[in-house]
Protein backbone atom coordinates (compact mmCIF):
# COMPACT_ATOMS: atom_id res chain seq x y z
CA UNK A 1 0.00 0.00 0.00
CA UNK A 2 1.41 3.38 -0.97
CA UNK A 3 1.45 5.81 1.91
CA UNK A 4 -0.06 9.26 1.50
CA UNK A 5 2.47 12.08 1.51
CA UNK A 6 1.32 14.82 3.86
CA UNK A 7 1.88 18.53 3.33
CA UNK A 8 3.95 18.49 6.53
CA UNK A 9 6.37 16.01 4.98
CA UNK A 10 6.49 17.93 1.69
CA UNK A 11 7.11 21.11 3.67
CA UNK A 12 9.93 19.43 5.57
CA UNK A 13 11.41 18.43 2.22
CA UNK A 14 11.46 21.96 0.83
CA UNK A 15 12.85 23.19 4.16
CA UNK A 16 15.60 20.58 3.94
CA UNK A 17 14.54 19.01 7.22
CA UNK A 18 14.24 15.39 6.12
CA UNK A 19 16.76 12.69 6.93
CA UNK A 20 18.68 11.38 3.89
CA UNK A 21 16.69 8.15 3.66
CA UNK A 22 13.38 9.98 4.04
CA UNK A 23 14.47 12.42 1.38
CA UNK A 24 15.50 9.65 -1.00
CA UNK A 25 12.17 7.92 -0.52
CA UNK A 26 10.27 11.14 -1.11
CA UNK A 27 12.28 11.97 -4.21
CA UNK A 28 11.31 8.60 -5.64
CA UNK A 29 7.67 9.37 -4.99
CA UNK A 30 8.03 12.86 -6.45
CA UNK A 31 9.65 11.47 -9.56
CA UNK A 32 6.83 8.96 -10.03
CA UNK A 33 3.81 11.04 -9.14
CA UNK A 34 2.87 14.26 -10.92
CA UNK A 35 0.36 15.18 -8.23
CA UNK A 36 2.98 15.05 -5.45
CA UNK A 37 5.38 16.93 -7.71
CA UNK A 38 2.80 19.62 -8.26
CA UNK A 39 2.14 19.96 -4.52
CA UNK A 40 5.86 20.19 -3.76
CA UNK A 41 6.27 22.77 -6.50
CA UNK A 42 3.42 24.79 -5.09
CA UNK A 43 4.90 24.78 -1.58
CA UNK A 44 8.27 25.78 -2.95
CA UNK A 45 6.68 28.63 -4.88
CA UNK A 46 4.86 29.77 -1.78
CA UNK A 47 8.11 29.83 0.16
CA UNK A 48 9.82 31.89 -2.55
CA UNK A 49 6.86 34.22 -2.70
CA UNK A 50 7.01 34.91 1.02
CA UNK A 51 10.75 35.44 0.91
CA UNK A 52 10.39 37.88 -1.92
CA UNK A 53 7.64 39.83 -0.18
CA UNK A 54 9.89 40.66 2.76
CA UNK A 55 13.16 41.92 1.45
CA UNK A 56 15.35 43.44 4.18
CA UNK A 57 13.16 46.48 4.54
CA UNK A 58 14.83 49.85 4.59
CA UNK A 59 15.40 50.69 8.22
CA UNK A 60 15.09 54.45 8.54
CA UNK A 61 16.00 54.36 12.21
CA UNK A 62 19.38 52.81 11.55
CA UNK A 63 21.07 56.17 11.11
CA UNK A 64 19.84 57.51 14.39
CA UNK A 65 20.10 54.29 16.32
CA UNK A 66 22.85 53.09 18.56
CA UNK A 67 24.37 51.01 15.82
CA UNK A 68 25.64 51.86 12.41
CA UNK A 69 23.64 50.89 9.38
CA UNK A 70 25.29 48.28 7.15
CA UNK A 71 27.95 49.89 5.00
CA UNK A 72 26.57 48.47 1.75
CA UNK A 73 23.14 49.78 0.75
CA UNK A 74 20.71 47.01 -0.03
CA UNK A 75 19.87 46.50 -3.66
CA UNK A 76 17.15 44.17 -4.62
CA UNK A 77 18.77 41.45 -6.71
CA UNK A 78 17.22 41.16 -10.13
CA UNK A 79 16.54 37.49 -9.60
CA UNK A 80 14.54 38.09 -6.46
CA UNK A 81 12.56 40.79 -8.16
CA UNK A 82 11.89 38.50 -11.06
CA UNK A 83 10.81 35.71 -8.79
CA UNK A 84 7.73 37.79 -8.11
CA UNK A 85 6.79 37.32 -11.69
CA UNK A 86 7.57 33.66 -11.65
CA UNK A 87 6.06 32.61 -8.40
CA UNK A 88 3.22 35.08 -8.49
CA UNK A 89 2.38 34.11 -12.00
CA UNK A 90 3.00 30.46 -11.44
CA UNK A 91 0.75 30.22 -8.45
CA UNK A 92 -2.10 32.14 -9.95
CA UNK A 93 -1.65 30.33 -13.24
CA UNK A 94 -1.68 27.03 -11.50
CA UNK A 95 -4.91 27.98 -9.88
CA UNK A 96 -6.38 29.20 -13.11
CA UNK A 97 -5.77 26.03 -15.03
CA UNK A 98 -9.38 24.99 -14.93
CA UNK A 99 -10.38 28.02 -16.92
CA UNK A 100 -7.97 27.43 -19.78
CA UNK A 101 -9.48 27.51 -23.20
CA UNK A 102 -8.74 24.80 -25.71
CA UNK A 103 -6.28 26.87 -27.70
CA UNK A 104 -4.99 28.70 -24.66
CA UNK A 105 -5.57 32.30 -25.74
CA UNK A 106 -8.77 34.19 -26.32
CA UNK A 107 -9.29 36.39 -29.40
CA UNK A 108 -9.21 39.46 -27.14
CA UNK A 109 -5.87 38.46 -25.72
CA UNK A 110 -4.46 37.83 -29.18
CA UNK A 111 -5.80 41.18 -30.34
CA UNK A 112 -4.08 42.91 -27.42
CA UNK A 113 -0.81 41.26 -28.34
CA UNK A 114 -1.13 42.20 -32.01
CA UNK A 115 -2.18 45.74 -31.23
CA UNK A 116 1.02 46.85 -29.60
CA UNK A 117 3.32 44.79 -31.82
CA UNK A 118 4.35 42.86 -28.79
CA UNK A 119 7.12 40.53 -28.19
CA UNK A 120 5.87 37.73 -26.00
CA UNK A 121 7.59 35.52 -23.49
CA UNK A 122 5.65 32.32 -22.83
CA UNK A 123 6.46 30.55 -19.58
CA UNK A 124 5.89 26.89 -18.68
CA UNK A 125 6.44 25.48 -15.18
CA UNK A 126 4.48 22.25 -15.37
CA UNK A 127 5.15 18.80 -16.79
CA UNK A 128 1.54 17.74 -16.79
CA UNK A 129 0.80 16.46 -20.31
CA UNK A 130 -2.24 18.65 -20.81
CA UNK A 131 -0.30 21.73 -19.72
CA UNK A 132 2.59 20.91 -22.01
CA UNK A 133 0.25 20.32 -24.91
CA UNK A 134 -1.59 23.56 -24.17
CA UNK A 135 1.77 25.35 -24.12
CA UNK A 136 2.63 23.99 -27.56
CA UNK A 137 -0.73 25.11 -28.93
CA UNK A 138 -0.06 28.57 -27.55
CA UNK A 139 3.43 28.62 -28.99
CA UNK A 140 2.05 27.75 -32.39
CA UNK A 141 -0.68 30.34 -32.19
CA UNK A 142 1.61 33.11 -31.02
CA UNK A 143 4.44 32.33 -33.40
CA UNK A 144 2.02 32.17 -36.33
CA UNK A 145 0.46 35.53 -35.49
CA UNK A 146 1.43 38.82 -37.04
CA UNK A 147 1.23 42.27 -35.59
CA UNK A 148 -0.74 45.08 -37.22
CA UNK A 149 2.17 45.85 -39.51
CA UNK A 150 2.15 42.30 -40.77
CA UNK A 151 5.36 41.32 -39.04
CA UNK A 152 5.59 38.07 -37.12
CA UNK A 153 5.39 38.41 -33.36
CA UNK A 154 8.65 37.61 -31.64
CA UNK A 155 8.14 34.73 -29.24
CA UNK A 156 10.38 33.29 -26.58
CA UNK A 157 9.23 30.12 -24.91
CA UNK A 158 10.99 29.36 -21.62
CA UNK A 159 10.48 26.33 -19.42
CA UNK A 160 11.74 25.92 -15.90
CA UNK A 161 11.08 23.58 -12.99
CA UNK A 162 9.09 20.54 -14.06
CA UNK A 163 8.31 22.30 -17.35
CA UNK A 164 11.82 21.51 -18.62
CA UNK A 165 10.59 17.96 -19.15
CA UNK A 166 8.87 19.10 -22.34
CA UNK A 167 12.21 20.03 -23.85
CA UNK A 168 14.16 16.91 -22.93
CA UNK A 169 15.56 14.63 -25.56
CA UNK A 170 14.52 11.07 -24.89
CA UNK A 171 11.97 12.11 -22.27
CA UNK A 172 9.57 14.61 -23.75
CA UNK A 173 6.29 13.15 -24.98
CA UNK A 174 6.09 15.98 -27.50
CA UNK A 175 9.69 16.11 -28.73
CA UNK A 176 8.80 15.97 -32.42
CA UNK A 177 6.28 18.77 -32.08
CA UNK A 178 8.78 20.96 -30.28
CA UNK A 179 11.34 20.48 -33.05
CA UNK A 180 8.71 20.96 -35.76
CA UNK A 181 7.53 24.21 -34.23
CA UNK A 182 11.04 25.51 -33.95
CA UNK A 183 11.70 24.69 -37.58
CA UNK A 184 8.42 26.21 -38.72
CA UNK A 185 8.87 29.55 -36.93
CA UNK A 186 12.09 31.52 -37.35
CA UNK A 187 10.63 34.09 -34.92
CA UNK A 188 10.51 31.52 -32.10
CA UNK A 189 13.22 30.88 -29.52
CA UNK A 190 12.88 27.87 -27.26
CA UNK A 191 14.77 28.07 -23.99
CA UNK A 192 15.29 25.95 -20.91
CA UNK A 193 16.31 27.28 -17.51
CA UNK A 194 19.90 26.24 -16.89
CA UNK A 195 19.42 26.41 -13.12
CA UNK A 196 16.73 23.76 -13.34
CA UNK A 197 18.87 21.62 -15.61
CA UNK A 198 21.85 21.93 -13.28
CA UNK A 199 19.73 21.05 -10.26
CA UNK A 200 18.41 17.95 -11.97
CA UNK A 201 21.91 16.89 -12.95
CA UNK A 202 23.11 17.41 -9.38
CA UNK A 203 20.46 14.93 -8.33
CA UNK A 204 21.81 12.42 -10.81
CA UNK A 205 19.11 12.91 -13.44
CA UNK A 206 20.54 12.69 -16.97
CA UNK A 207 19.17 15.72 -18.78
CA UNK A 208 19.70 16.07 -22.52
CA UNK A 209 17.86 18.89 -24.18
CA UNK A 210 16.48 18.75 -27.69
CA UNK A 211 18.94 20.21 -30.21
CA UNK A 212 16.63 23.15 -30.97
CA UNK A 213 16.59 24.23 -27.33
CA UNK A 214 18.94 26.89 -26.01
CA UNK A 215 19.75 27.36 -22.35
CA UNK A 216 19.00 30.60 -20.52
CA UNK A 217 21.07 31.20 -17.36
CA UNK A 218 17.85 31.23 -15.39
CA UNK A 219 14.16 31.78 -16.05
CA UNK A 220 14.12 34.49 -13.40
CA UNK A 221 16.77 36.59 -15.10
CA UNK A 222 15.28 36.12 -18.53
CA UNK A 223 11.86 37.23 -17.35
CA UNK A 224 13.33 40.16 -15.43
CA UNK A 225 15.15 41.28 -18.56
CA UNK A 226 12.09 40.89 -20.74
CA UNK A 227 9.98 42.75 -18.20
CA UNK A 228 12.27 45.73 -18.36
CA UNK A 229 12.19 45.59 -22.16
CA UNK A 230 8.40 45.71 -22.32
CA UNK A 231 7.63 42.17 -23.42
CA UNK A 232 4.27 40.64 -22.68
CA UNK A 233 4.16 37.72 -20.32
CA UNK A 234 1.96 34.70 -20.92
CA UNK A 235 1.88 31.71 -18.68
CA UNK A 236 1.12 28.36 -20.22
CA UNK B 1 42.03 37.06 27.74
CA UNK B 2 44.75 39.50 26.71
CA UNK B 3 44.25 43.24 26.73
CA UNK B 4 43.83 43.49 22.95
CA UNK B 5 41.19 40.81 22.96
CA UNK B 6 39.42 42.42 25.86
CA UNK B 7 39.28 45.74 24.05
CA UNK B 8 38.40 44.43 20.60
CA UNK B 9 35.75 41.87 21.54
CA UNK B 10 32.94 44.27 22.45
CA UNK B 11 33.63 46.23 19.28
CA UNK B 12 33.31 43.14 17.11
CA UNK B 13 30.19 42.11 18.94
CA UNK B 14 28.62 45.50 18.38
CA UNK B 15 29.52 45.42 14.72
CA UNK B 16 27.91 42.04 14.38
CA UNK B 17 24.82 43.34 16.09
CA UNK B 18 24.76 46.24 13.65
CA UNK B 19 25.01 43.85 10.73
CA UNK B 20 22.10 41.84 12.12
CA UNK B 21 19.89 44.86 12.28
CA UNK B 22 18.31 44.77 8.79
CA UNK B 23 17.39 41.12 9.16
CA UNK B 24 15.96 41.69 12.60
CA UNK B 25 13.98 44.61 11.29
CA UNK B 26 12.58 42.51 8.47
CA UNK B 27 11.57 39.80 10.92
CA UNK B 28 10.01 42.33 13.29
CA UNK B 29 8.13 43.86 10.40
CA UNK B 30 6.90 40.48 9.17
CA UNK B 31 5.48 39.85 12.63
CA UNK B 32 4.04 43.28 13.35
CA UNK B 33 3.54 44.95 9.94
CA UNK B 34 4.16 48.19 11.75
CA UNK B 35 7.25 50.31 11.12
CA UNK B 36 7.37 52.12 14.44
CA UNK B 37 6.84 48.94 16.39
CA UNK B 38 9.52 47.21 14.33
CA UNK B 39 11.92 50.01 15.21
CA UNK B 40 11.09 49.57 18.88
CA UNK B 41 11.41 45.81 18.80
CA UNK B 42 14.81 45.97 17.14
CA UNK B 43 16.04 48.64 19.53
CA UNK B 44 14.86 46.66 22.54
CA UNK B 45 16.43 43.50 21.15
CA UNK B 46 19.79 45.11 20.48
CA UNK B 47 19.82 46.86 23.82
CA UNK B 48 19.10 43.61 25.64
CA UNK B 49 21.68 41.80 23.55
CA UNK B 50 24.30 44.34 24.58
CA UNK B 51 23.47 43.90 28.24
CA UNK B 52 23.33 40.11 28.03
CA UNK B 53 26.15 39.56 25.56
CA UNK B 54 28.08 37.39 28.02
CA UNK B 55 25.27 34.84 27.84
CA UNK B 56 26.16 34.13 24.22
CA UNK B 57 28.73 31.38 24.57
CA UNK B 58 28.98 30.45 20.90
CA UNK B 59 29.25 33.43 18.54
CA UNK B 60 27.90 31.45 15.59
CA UNK B 61 24.57 31.17 17.40
CA UNK B 62 24.17 34.94 17.44
CA UNK B 63 21.30 35.05 14.96
CA UNK B 64 19.14 32.52 16.76
CA UNK B 65 19.95 34.16 20.08
CA UNK B 66 18.86 37.56 18.76
CA UNK B 67 15.67 36.08 17.30
CA UNK B 68 14.94 34.54 20.67
CA UNK B 69 15.39 37.88 22.43
CA UNK B 70 13.22 39.61 19.89
CA UNK B 71 10.52 36.94 20.19
CA UNK B 72 10.43 37.66 23.92
CA UNK B 73 10.20 41.42 23.28
CA UNK B 74 7.39 40.79 20.78
CA UNK B 75 5.48 38.56 23.17
CA UNK B 76 5.89 41.15 25.92
CA UNK B 77 4.43 43.73 23.57
CA UNK B 78 1.49 41.47 22.69
CA UNK B 79 0.79 40.93 26.35
CA UNK B 80 0.88 44.64 27.09
CA UNK B 81 -0.92 45.97 24.05
CA UNK B 82 -3.71 45.05 21.80
CA UNK B 83 -2.17 43.62 18.63
CA UNK B 84 -2.64 46.35 16.07
CA UNK B 85 -1.58 45.42 12.61
CA UNK B 86 -1.30 47.95 9.87
CA UNK B 87 -1.06 45.61 6.95
CA UNK B 88 -1.27 48.46 4.49
CA UNK B 89 1.93 49.92 5.83
CA UNK B 90 3.95 48.79 2.84
CA UNK B 91 7.26 50.60 2.52
CA UNK B 92 8.44 52.20 -0.67
CA UNK B 93 9.74 49.64 -3.04
CA UNK B 94 13.03 49.56 -4.79
CA UNK B 95 12.87 48.25 -8.32
CA UNK B 96 15.43 46.04 -9.99
CA UNK B 97 17.95 47.72 -12.21
CA UNK B 98 16.39 48.96 -15.41
CA UNK B 99 12.81 48.47 -14.26
CA UNK B 100 10.31 51.28 -14.52
CA UNK B 101 7.68 52.23 -11.95
CA UNK B 102 5.12 50.56 -14.19
CA UNK B 103 7.11 47.35 -14.04
CA UNK B 104 6.96 47.58 -10.29
CA UNK B 105 3.20 47.73 -10.31
CA UNK B 106 2.71 44.00 -10.41
CA UNK B 107 5.48 43.39 -7.88
CA UNK B 108 3.89 45.92 -5.58
CA UNK B 109 0.56 44.20 -5.79
CA UNK B 110 2.07 40.80 -5.16
CA UNK B 111 3.94 42.11 -2.14
CA UNK B 112 0.78 43.61 -0.74
CA UNK B 113 -1.17 40.43 -1.26
CA UNK B 114 1.44 38.24 0.37
CA UNK B 115 1.96 40.60 3.29
CA UNK B 116 -1.75 40.95 3.79
CA UNK B 117 -2.12 37.18 3.83
CA UNK B 118 0.76 36.80 6.30
CA UNK B 119 -0.69 39.57 8.46
CA UNK B 120 -3.96 37.68 8.68
CA UNK B 121 -2.31 34.54 10.04
CA UNK B 122 -2.55 33.82 13.77
CA UNK B 123 0.52 35.18 15.55
CA UNK B 124 1.96 31.76 16.33
CA UNK B 125 1.76 30.64 12.72
CA UNK B 126 3.13 33.95 11.49
CA UNK B 127 6.16 33.66 13.76
CA UNK B 128 6.96 30.13 12.68
CA UNK B 129 6.61 30.63 8.94
CA UNK B 130 8.68 33.81 8.93
CA UNK B 131 11.44 32.26 11.02
CA UNK B 132 11.60 29.27 8.68
CA UNK B 133 11.19 31.05 5.35
CA UNK B 134 12.81 34.42 6.00
CA UNK B 135 15.41 33.65 8.61
CA UNK B 136 16.03 30.15 7.24
CA UNK B 137 15.97 28.73 10.74
CA UNK B 138 15.78 24.98 11.15
CA UNK B 139 12.74 23.55 12.87
CA UNK B 140 14.91 22.89 15.92
CA UNK B 141 16.08 26.48 16.02
CA UNK B 142 12.52 27.76 15.74
CA UNK B 143 11.47 25.48 18.57
CA UNK B 144 14.26 26.90 20.74
CA UNK B 145 13.57 30.52 19.79
CA UNK B 146 9.86 30.29 20.51
CA UNK B 147 10.19 27.73 23.30
CA UNK B 148 7.71 25.31 21.76
CA UNK B 149 8.02 21.62 20.76
CA UNK B 150 9.24 20.78 17.25
CA UNK B 151 5.94 19.05 16.55
CA UNK B 152 4.17 22.33 17.22
CA UNK B 153 6.57 24.09 14.86
CA UNK B 154 5.70 21.63 12.10
CA UNK B 155 1.98 21.76 12.64
CA UNK B 156 1.90 25.56 12.81
CA UNK B 157 4.02 25.77 9.70
CA UNK B 158 1.79 23.39 7.81
CA UNK B 159 -1.34 25.26 8.86
CA UNK B 160 0.25 28.58 7.96
CA UNK B 161 1.17 27.39 4.49
CA UNK B 162 -2.25 25.93 3.91
CA UNK B 163 -3.87 29.19 5.01
CA UNK B 164 -1.57 31.25 2.79
CA UNK B 165 -2.35 29.10 -0.22
CA UNK B 166 -6.05 29.57 0.40
CA UNK B 167 -5.72 33.31 0.88
CA UNK B 168 -3.61 33.77 -2.24
CA UNK B 169 -6.03 31.67 -4.25
CA UNK B 170 -8.67 34.33 -3.80
CA UNK B 171 -8.98 36.64 -6.79
CA UNK B 172 -7.50 40.08 -6.44
CA UNK B 173 -9.92 42.83 -5.59
CA UNK B 174 -8.51 45.34 -7.98
CA UNK B 175 -6.95 44.84 -11.35
CA UNK B 176 -3.63 46.47 -12.10
CA UNK B 177 -2.62 48.05 -15.32
CA UNK B 178 0.97 47.12 -15.91
CA UNK B 179 3.27 47.43 -18.82
CA UNK B 180 4.14 43.78 -18.70
CA UNK B 181 0.64 42.51 -18.36
CA UNK B 182 -0.40 38.94 -17.99
CA UNK B 183 -2.72 38.16 -20.82
CA UNK B 184 -3.91 35.00 -19.21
Amino acid sequence: MIQEISDEVLGAYIDDELEPDEKAHLLDRIAADAEIRSRACELWQLKQMLRSAYRPVRDKSAKRGIFKAPSRPFRWPMGIAASFLIVGGALSGWLARESLEADGLTPQQMEAIRADGSRVVLHLVSDEPERMEAALRMVDKLASAKDKSGRPIQVEFIANGPGVHLLRSGGSPFAERVVAQHNAHPNLQILACRQTVDRLRERGVAVNLLPVVREAPSAEYLLAARLSQGWRYVQA
Amino acid sequence: MNLLGFISRPQRFEERLGESRPRLWRLAYSWSHNRALSDDLVQDTLAKALVKHKQLREPELLNGWLCSIMANCWHDHLRQHRDTTDIDDVPDLQLPDGATPEDGCQQNQTIRRVRRAVGELPVGQREVITLVDLEECSYGEVAAILDIPIGTVMSRLSRARFALKEKLREPEQTAAICKMSRVK
